[in-house]
């Protein structure tokens, strides 16, 4: 419940001043801001079936904001662009098949990625007998997708410097409450708390 | 009213950080063990809040500038620490 602590802390500090609707976009604004950033990163168990079609593509989660990395079975692929692949392997490299090494999103507006090679075998069933799907668990042949996500509930020490940045930029705004002089002693703690807690500023 | 009690010692396992400050002001209430070097910095961050919620711009503006001083200044006895553990500071003495 993050977001709420957030919210609760915002509208303390603004004296119920701050718009509740646009605490709510700010909020977004940041966590997709602070996606750039290894802070709030999920690892999604992803199955692999290189024998539903030719070229097989994968996505990358909907809530993702961006993919840091990938996972195949116990090896952390490395990250490939078009030219490299192609340069490596010509231009069928899509045909290729053998143990993925690599993972290559073409282009930087697709929310895909493809294995280099393409896997052979598909994953084994995505069952959890003892609860540890990325331990003992873990399904061979699977994928782990680590991508920084938007989500709600932000890990408690972020709260903090969220709020002051949330307090800046509505602040800062036009508005019957704006105040510049509050707003960048705000947006100055935001960043003194960010770096406080090892976390490039959110602006 | 912000009240901040000292700890047992340096070496207590107590997690400071945000987290209790923003507990502390979501919840208005909360009782949280703090390490004596720890004390000025989150007295000076109460104080802080306190100011900025009052529209005390000016002190809170300096108290922002005392708080990234004393967090310089302890990211570098930490540093001190790391590269000479054998200095005063790393044997738990004051910094001179």
């Amino acid at each position: 419940m993050s977001k709420a602590s957030i919210i609760s802390l915002v509208n303390d500090l603004s004296l119920g001043l701050a718009d509740p609707n646009l605490i709510d976009d700010y909020f977004y604004d940041i966590i997709h801001d602070l996606g750039d950033r290894e802070v709030l990163l999920d690892a999604t168990l992803t199955p692999v079936d290189p024998t539903s079609t030719t070229h097989p593509v994968y996505p990358i989660p909907e809530t993702a904001v961006k993919l840091f990395g990938v996972f195949y079975g116990e090896r952390y692929l490395a990250r490939a662009t078009l030219l490299e692949v192609e340069a490596f392997a010509g231009i069928n490299w899509r045909d290729i098949r053998g143990e993925p090494f690599a993972f290559v999103v073409e282009s930087e507006n697709e929310r895909y990625f493809r294995l280099f090679p393409n896997p052979q075998e598909p994953t084994d069933a995505l069952v959890f007998p003892t609860g540890v799907p990325f331990g003992l668990d873990y399904p061979r042949n699977a994928m782990a997708v680590v991508a920084s996500m938007i989500r709600d509930d932000i890990p408690e020490w972020l709260e903090l410097p969220i709020t002051m940045e949330i307090m800046g930029r509505e602040f800062a705004r036009e508005s019957d409450h704006k105040d510049n002089e509050f707003a960048q002693i705000c947006k100055a703690a935001a960043q003194l708390f960010f770096g406080m807690m090892g976390v490039a500023a959110a602006t | 009213l912000l009240v901040v009690f000292p700890a047992k010692d340096h070496d207590s396992s107590v997690d400071v950080r945000s987290v209790k400050l923003t507990d502390m002001f979501a919840d208005e209430t909360a009782t949280v063990e703090i390490p004596a070097p720890d004390i000025n910095m989150l007295l000076d961050l109460g104080e802080f809040f306190l100011s900025l919620k009052g529209r005390k711009l000016q002190r809170a503006a300096e108290l922002l500038k005392y708080i990234a001083q004393e967090t310089q200044e302890a990211v570098r006895l930490d540093e001190d620490r790391d590269i000479n553990p054998r200095s005063p500071t790393a044997q738990g003495q004051p910094a001179t």
